[in-house]
């Protein structure tokens, strides 16, 4: 599972994509929208992404990650749209055999979303600003 | 995102393409990566009849 979606996102169902018998590890991370940034109190964020490349990008690391740790199953699902604070902007999962590849091919997961897949996020603040005006996003 | 049609001399590269849609105070203000359908490729890259280029602004996912 390596998708966008502009709903939100069901942690535990991502989750079990990966579950299998032979995995004795595995691992959730949910990246939720705070609410600050640089010192402003945040209400929600707006994601906007790059479909035709953001879903491809994805099979990329995946293929990494495949690469790096052959026993990894990875699912990864990022939110477009609306995001308020408190929910989930992304959720990857993996599973492996062992602890050891699952965090670490966890960690290399959101790095390489973080630098490679394209997709941008506006912080929207509660105190009025311009990005306030923006439209499409009245969660 | 706002998407464009151009015509181009054979032989140009993705930065050089890139020089001539944005306006010269704009280069290295805004770093850039370069996608050539869907794939990031180096800034010489040599544009083909029919691709899709993206000028692909600093990330925010996650």
């Amino acid at each position: 599972m390596l998708r966008l979606k502009d709903e939100p996102i069901d942690a535990q169902v991502v989750t079990n994509v990966v579950r299998h018998p032979g995995a004795g590890a595995v691992l959730t991370f949910a990246g939720d929208a705070r609410n600050t940034f640089e010192g402003r109190v945040v209400d929600r964020l707006e994601y906007e992404a790059y479909p035709e490349m953001a879903v491809p990008e994805m099979e990329r690391i995946r293929e990494d990650v495949s690469v790096q740790w052959p026993m990894v199953r990875l699912a990864i699902v990022h939110r477009v749209g609306c995001v308020p604070v408190g929910e989930a902007s992304v959720v990857i999962a993996v599973s492996a055999p062992h602890r050891d590849a699952a965090y670490a091919a966890s960690r290399f997961a959101i790095d390489a979303l973080k630098s490679r897949v394209p997709i941008w996020k506006k912080e929207i603040y509660s105190d009025g600003s311009a990005w306030k005006e923006s439209q499409g996003c009245s969660a | 995102m706002n998407a464009d049609t151009v015509e181009v001399a054979e032989g140009t590269s993705v930065s050089e393409l890139y020089s001539m849609v944005f306006p010269p105070e704009a280069e290295g203000q805004i770093p850039v990566m370069y996608a050539v359908n869907q794939r990031y490729v180096s800034s010489d890259h040599v544009l083909s009849e029919g691709d899709e280029l993206a000028f692909v602004p600093p990330l925010g996912g996650g």
